[in-house]
């Protein structure tokens, strides 16, 4: 009897380890077939035919087209969109890519690379060429930019839809001054849109301060393929206000006076102008606005099968115990 | 040894399943690409400081011959009214008087410097006949008076005017420079219009300018020799209208270069000028002192027979300067 009841205990037990291995079994299958159907919508667009021109890693940057005598750019690989608005570079250079900045196949890029999160890009620059004759009547003296009366500049970039679903974007722009108190910067700005063909700020004779710029922000969604392209102008009237006298001192206007007491104040302390562009982009399968990138899945669930996980495990070990405690008496 | 399998196949189970779970929640997390530009930049730097400084006359002067000691002690030329005045043998720099231009700066963008003369007037007396007061004749009568006459082939200016430019601790004087460097030719046009060792009038000056600024070689010359004191600069020039009595130099400078240097306008009216004619008389001791005699009506003592001379005649020098730095777009 005494056998008999140490057989059936003996079953049992073995019994209850084979549900257990069961029950871990199948919840790894489970885990297993989730993780993998939520990879696949994921996955970025196979990149193919690139040249690398680095050895590859965290930071690879990649050539992903190459400028045409007329300035456009011919993508690497094939499949892309329509010519770029902004002004060429020399023919045969590259436009470059990080990988690493790209998650959802969406660019924002200029003439002369891909953004990243941060990006310096060339809206001033350190001399100027005011009357195009190849002369620099401004030049900084050290590494800061510089704008004095008489510059301009255009500054041209873009959005890409490098993925094969359509996207939605926010693009803002910021624009600040970091000034002595009482003092403003005569700098006029405007951006226009080629693919809407509108002025985001400002007008075909209508330049307001650049400050206007500050806030200025675009959403919408933009289609697989599909190119946006803008481009930011800034400029300094050489000779603004009215005229004091013909003549007598000729050139000479009303607000000469002011910009020269900038020049003067710069000596010393920088008069600066801070312009910053964000875009960013996801997946329009919500048809919503930005998603809550946390996970969306009860956090309970999951702690229960670690819970029932870790619980088996202790009474799998307890089993394995007793019945070695048990086969020890029975020796 | 069953039941051992049986343990590591469930110890390994539940370690994947565990691992799994951090994967999982990992991938229900969805992507947003974000990317940011930015760019900033100055005001660029001016600071370019322009100033005029000194008076050009006196109402006094110091006597150049120590031996003269005058009832206003050393001063052999006084105004009686406090007027400023000019003599025969007065000078700015004798009389440590001068009115410089001085410019200091080092702006990060192309300027030019200009300086323009306005408002001129010098000392002239036209070509034509005058009343010789430097010889008293006597008449047939016995009586003595000024019945003698001179004559001038060429409008007289007897005040020379000079630029000195001074920079990195040299100095350019401008009729040196002419002097030294012209070619012969040029120079006895240049003389011809009145340009002398010790400088011209503004009258001369300014005909000067407009005869011969086209003329490359002049302006080339004073470059060039600018250049010696005043780095980094370009593009010297030089304009003149007679009839508006202006003049205007002007100086251009690169982004970063710096703007150190000084004007200094230099005159003199020599005491014996001309050639000498007789022992210690000199070509233009009559017009001197006709001028002389004109400027004592013109104050209101009476001279008899004293005829006034026509315009452009003149007693009165005077010369107005402006500078300034400015921008080049």
């Amino acid at each position: 009897m005494k056998q008999f009841d140490a057989k059936q205990k003996k079953n049992k037990g073995h019994f209850t380890l084979w549900l257990t291995v069961a029950v871990l079994a199948a919840l790894e299958l489970c885990s297993v077939s989730v993780l993998f159907s939520q990879m696949t919508s994921y996955a970025t667009v196979q990149k193919r035919n690139y040249i690398s021109l680095t050895e590859g890693g965290p930071n690879t940057t990649v050539v992903i087209g190459q400028r045409d005598a007329n300035g456009e750019i011919t993508p690497v690989n094939p499949g892309a969109s329509k010519k770029a608005h902004y002004a060429p570079k020399a023919p045969g250079s590259f436009v470059r890519y990080d990988e690493n900045s790209d998650k959802v196949g969406f660019w924002t890029y200029d003439e002369n690379t891909v953004w990243s999160t941060h990006t310096d890009i060339e809206i001033f620059r350190y001399q100027h060429d005011n009357n195009g004759d190849g002369v620099f009547t401004v030049v900084s003296s050290d590494e800061d930019k510089v704008f004095a009366p008489g510059t301009e500049n255009d500054y041209s970039w873009a959005i890409k839809n490098t993925n094969t679903v359509n996207l939605r974007y926010v693009m803002e722009v910021e624009a600040y001054e970091v000034l002595p108190d009482g003092i403003y910067l005569p700098i006029d700005g405007r951006i226009y849109n080629h693919y809407a063909g509108t002025y985001m700020v400002g007008g075909p004779e209508e330049w307001p301060d650049v400050l206007d710029f500050d806030g200025v922000t675009e959403e919408g969604t933009i289609s697989p393929g599909c190119i946006k392209d803008y481009t930011l102008q800034w400029r300094w009237v050489f000779e603004r206000g009215e005229q004091i006298q013909e003549g007598l001192y000729k050139g000479d206007y009303t607000e000469d006076f002011y910009d020269t007491m900038l020049g003067n104040l710069a000596v010393d302390d920088d008069l600066e102008l801070h312009i910053i562009i964000r875009t960013k982009a996801w997946i329009d399968d919500e048809g919503g606005g930005e998603p809550d990138t946390s996970d969306s899945y009860n956090p309970t669930i999951w702690i229960a099968v670690a819970v029932i996980s870790f619980v088996s495990l202790l009474f799998v070990a307890f089993l394995a115990l007793k019945d070695r405690k048990k086969q020890s008496d029975e020796d | 040894m069953k039941k051992n399998t049986m343990l590591r196949i469930a110890s390994i189970l539940l370690v994947v399943t565990l691992l799994s779970t951090c994967v999982i929640s990992g991938t229900f997390a969805k992507y947003v690409t974000k990317a940011e530009g930015e760019d900033q930049a100055r005001v660029a730097k001016w600071g370019v400081v322009v100033s005029i400084e000194g008076n050009e006359f006196a109402d006094k002067y110091v006597a150049t011959d120590e031996a003269y000691l005058g009832a206003d002690g050393e001063y052999a030329v006084v105004s009686a009214n406090g007027d400023q005045v000019v003599a025969p043998g007065t000078s700015a720099k004798e009389a440590e008087l001068a009115m410089t231009a001085s410019v200091k700066g080092t702006p990060e963008v192309a300027a030019r410097y200009t300086l323009e003369g306005k408002g001129i007037k010098d000392v002239v007396l036209p070509k034509g006949t005058y009343t010789d007061y430097t010889h008293l004749v006597k008449a047939d009568d016995g009586t003595y008076g000024y019945t003698d006459t001179f004559t001038l082939d060429k409008d007289y200016a007897p005040v020379k005017w000079n630029l000195v430019i001074e920079g990195k601790g040299q100095t350019l004087n401008v009729a040196t420079a002419l002097y030294d460097n012209l070619p012969p030719a040029n120079l006895a046009q240049a003389e011809a219009y009145g340009l002398t060792r010790e400088g011209c009038s503004i009258f001369d000056a300014i005909v000067i300018i407009q005869k011969v600024a086209g003329n490359e070689g002049y302006t080339n010359i004073v470059e060039a020799a600018l250049g010696q004191i005043v780095s980094g600069g370009r593009n010297f020039q030089l304009e003149a209208d007679k009839d508006a009595g202006t003049f205007k130099l002007s100086y251009d400078f690169d982004p970063n270069k710096e703007m150190d240097f000084t004007f200094t306008l230099d005159w003199n009216w020599k005491f014996e000028n001309g050639a000498e004619i007789e022992d210690g008389i000199y070509e233009f001791d009559a017009a001197d002192t006709f001028l002389g005699n004109w400027a004592a009506v013109k104050q209101g003592q009476t001279i008899d027979g004293f005829v006034e001379p026509a315009a452009p005649a003149s007693v009165e020098i005077a010369a107005t300067l402006v500078a300034t730095a400015t921008q080049i777009d």
